[in-house]
């Protein structure tokens, strides 16, 4: 299937790109989709437990499963984001 | 009104789209760039939006102070770009019947867009630039909160020195 994949601020500043189409095996969660990210560059290992992921513009969990055409947002820390 | 824009924001402007003969209060904040930041002089703040998210996530922020406090209404806006030294950044209008309730929603929606909005902020400052709460950005942070326990970004252990852009030993003494 195929994903619309997004980035913004730190990680699209390192990957030099605003997103891109990404093809996924059929049934594959957004867990899966990060480590295929991770594998091609390190920016998304660096940010594990930090980076968050929307799909079609609702926060998700790794265990959510993806669909074709579905659009991914690789969400970095926010500009207030600390955790409280 | 829920809008991410590139031009100066209105507080006026959002104060007359909430207002209404229902309210008898209208609260307000609004978010303005500071000139320095955990020691560091500040030159200038770039903001980045997924500005279909944000707005989504700005109406869900709505949403729930409505169910909590008695509103009449609601505005949020985020301005994106750089975003000159002592301007707003980020502005939200809240109208009720009474103005306990608008003051209490106002803090909210400030306190909930901060934790959630897909908006990022970049700093540059002399010597560097680095994206706030990033990776690179060791001091975790959120840069308007007092208090923080770690002042320098080498107390955190493993420490991210190898990742950041910036110059670590920047001087924190203009605090």
């Amino acid at each position: 299937m195929k994903l619309r994949v997004l980035y913004f601020g730190i990680v699209r500043e390192r990957l030099g790109r605003r997103g891109e189409e990404i093809e996924c095996a059929a049934g594959a969660s957004v867990a899966d989709l990060m480590t295929l990210l991770a594998q091609r560059n390190d920016i998304f290992a660096l940010g594990a437990g930090t980076i968050r992921v929307a799909v079609n513009r609702e926060y998700v969990d790794g265990d959510h499963g993806l669909a074709d055409d579905d659009e991914v947002a690789i969400i970095p820390p926010v500009a207030g984001g600390r955790k409280r | 009104m829920f809008a991410i824009v590139e031009q100066p924001i209105s507080i006026q402007q959002l104060c007359e789209q909430v207002g209404s003969p229902a309210a008898g209060a209208i609260a307000t904040f609004l978010g303005t760039t500071r000139q320095s930041n955990r020691g560091r002089r500040v030159l200038k703040l770039e903001y980045e939006a997924y500005p279909e998210m944000a707005v989504s996530e700005f109406e869900k922020i709505a949403a729930l102070a409505r169910t909590r406090w008695d509103l009449t209404a609601v505005a949020i806006v985020h301005r994106v770009g750089v975003v000159p030294l002592g301007q707003a950044s980020v502005a939200i209008a809240v109208s009720a019947p009474h103005r306990r309730e608008a003051i209490e929603a106002c803090h909210f929606c400030i306190d909930s867009l901060k934790e959630v909005a897909p908006i990022w902020k970049k700093e540059h400052f002399e010597g560097g630039e680095v994206w706030i709460g990033s990776l690179a950005d060791c001091d975790h942070g959120d840069d308007d909160s007092a208090g923080r326990a770690h002042h320098h970004p080498h107390d955190h252990a493993g420490g991210h020195a190898a990742d950041a852009p910036v110059d670590p030993a920047q001087p924190r003494s203009r605090r």
